[in-house]
């Protein structure tokens, strides 16, 4: 019996914990006339999207789209999606992952982050590194000719009076030597939901 | 606007009718009831978080599925006077009770939205709401003319020009949350939901059909609409683009007289 009452007990402050299902969600809302990428929002719909010359990168369902680690004294936003949009006609799947790695930055918490409102990190600076993987070739080296990401706006949000996760907003543009060839990111933009479950430190 | 030149052509009806050579006249007592529905629009300063992707349903649809309801219903009591068995005009007193009420309305997801209830550069704070209802008591005076077309029988047409001015007497909001524990913090709701204004007017008109003899009682039944508040934004909670619905009147004559008028 009281072994049971352990389990509920154990279960009942799990869910009370836990995030709420809706912001874990992706909704996407595509732009009106950019419309292979979402439209820019800061309501954590969970999605992001950049053309990639004239391919796009964006995220979906399967993949949790936003991931940061903090490691080795260095932080990656770690952006997973898929290469091409999902329409009919694409029957193939080309699981994507852009990566934005900045050195000497590191926070304690997930909410530490929310200095990063306003701000803009300029992509060719040397605490700053960049790197991509598609399909199954990894950290594809990019070196960036031009270009930056741009934290619109952070937002700490409370759901029913309980903190829930932060809001990250914003654009990102650049330009870039991949394998040597020269490609143009450009229109990124970028709604996510960080919270613990999302958040990596070691 | 709109309001002005309704009253202007109601003048020039009343005038036109003053001049008539003579003047046969009935008088009723009308006893009006009825429920008018209105097409609305969410107002700008509620923050709803949207759920549903745009490809369940394509780029043109509203993506949170959150809608408005909009009713009236009334229940008064009228003099009419008809001259020459053609014109008829009334006024008279109504009590009206407008119900708004924004609801999630889809199956793709929870039945309770998201609604921003604070927000700073950095921070929002949402509340999870399964519906919110304001009851608006109110005390009107309408007028209305209607025109019959066809001399008196069994069953007459009817079409109808009205107006209708209004008092405020009471408005009550009430939030649903979607954890009932989060009810006392009601106020954070309804702080950013707008009240009804003091005094308010519609404009309205319609047609219908009257069932009874010219001397005896009398029902009639009419579809009312368009209606159209004067203001939009005076109304509430939610803004009322047009209306419609439906009125029943129960007609009870209170004496005739014809009376000879020389100009």
């Amino acid at each position: 019996m009281k072994r049971y009452l352990i389990y509920i007990v154990s279960v009942m402050s799990f869910m009370s914990c836990s995030k709420d299902v809706d912001f874990s969600k992706s909704v996407m809302i595509y732009d009106k006339e950019l419309t292979d990428l979402p439209a820019y929002s800061e309501w954590g719909y969970n999605t992001f999207g950049v053309y990639y010359d004239r391919e796009v990168l964006i995220s979906n369902d399967k993949e949790v789209p936003l991931k940061v680690i903090v490691t080795n004294n260095q932080t990656s936003f770690v952006f997973t999606g898929q290469k091409g949009s999902y329409s009919y006609y694409n029957f193939y799947y080309h699981p994507m992952t852009l990566s934005l790695t900045l050195t000497d930055y590191v926070p304690t918490v997930y909410s530490d982050l929310l200095v990063l409102h306003d701000s803009t990190i300029n992509l060719n600076s040397k605490n700053c590194k960049v790197e991509l993987s598609i399909d199954d070739t990894n950290n594809i080296p990019v070196k960036v000719i031009d270009g930056q990401f741009y934290f619109k706006r952070i937002q700490k949000v409370k759901v029913d009076k309980k903190s829930q996760e932060l809001i990250l907003s914003g654009y990102f543009d650049f330009k870039a030597l991949v394998n040597g060839k020269p490609i143009t990111f450009s229109n990124g933009r970028f709604d996510l939901g960080l919270a613990n479950a999302n958040f990596y430190k070691y | 606007m709109k309001m002005r030149k309704i009253l202007v052509l109601l003048l020039a009806i009343c005038l036109y009718q003053s001049n008539l050579m003579a003047q046969i006249t009935q008088k009723y007592l009308n006893v009006d009831m009825g429920v008018t529905g209105f097409v609305n629009d969410l107002p700008d300063n509620l923050k709803i978080r949207g759920d549903v992707p745009t490809y369940y349903y394509g780029n043109e649809t509203s993506v949170n599925m959150v809608n408005g309801y909009m009713y009236k219903q009334f229940l008064g009591l009228k003099a009419e006077i008809v001259i020459r068995d053609k014109f008829g005009w009334s006024l008279g007193i109504r009590y009206s009770q407008m119900k708004s009420s924004i609801t999630k309305s889809n199956d793709y997801s929870s039945d309770y939205f998201y609604l921003v209830t604070s927000e700073t550069p950095t921070s929002t704070d949402f509340m999870k709401v399964r519906n919110i209802n304001q009851l608006s008591d109110y005390v009107g005076v309408p007028i209305e003319f209607r025109y019959f077309p066809y001399m008196p029988r069994k069953f007459r047409v009817f079409i109808k020009l009205a107006a209708e001015g209004t008092i405020l007497l009471k408005t009550k909001t009430n939030v649903n949350f979607g954890d009932d524990s989060m009810s006392k913090y009601e106020s954070d709701v309804t702080k950013n939901i707008s009240n009804p204004a003091k005094l308010s007017s519609l404009l309205y008109g319609g047609f219908g059909i009257k069932y009874g003899q010219k001397s005896k009682p009398s029902v009639s039944i009419e579809f009312s609409g368009p209606a159209w508040f004067a203001s939009y934004k005076s109304n509430g909670m939610l803004n009322p683009i047009v209306g419609g619905g439906v009125q029943v009147n129960i007609q009870i004559p209170i004496g005739s007289k014809t009376e000879e008028v020389i100009n």
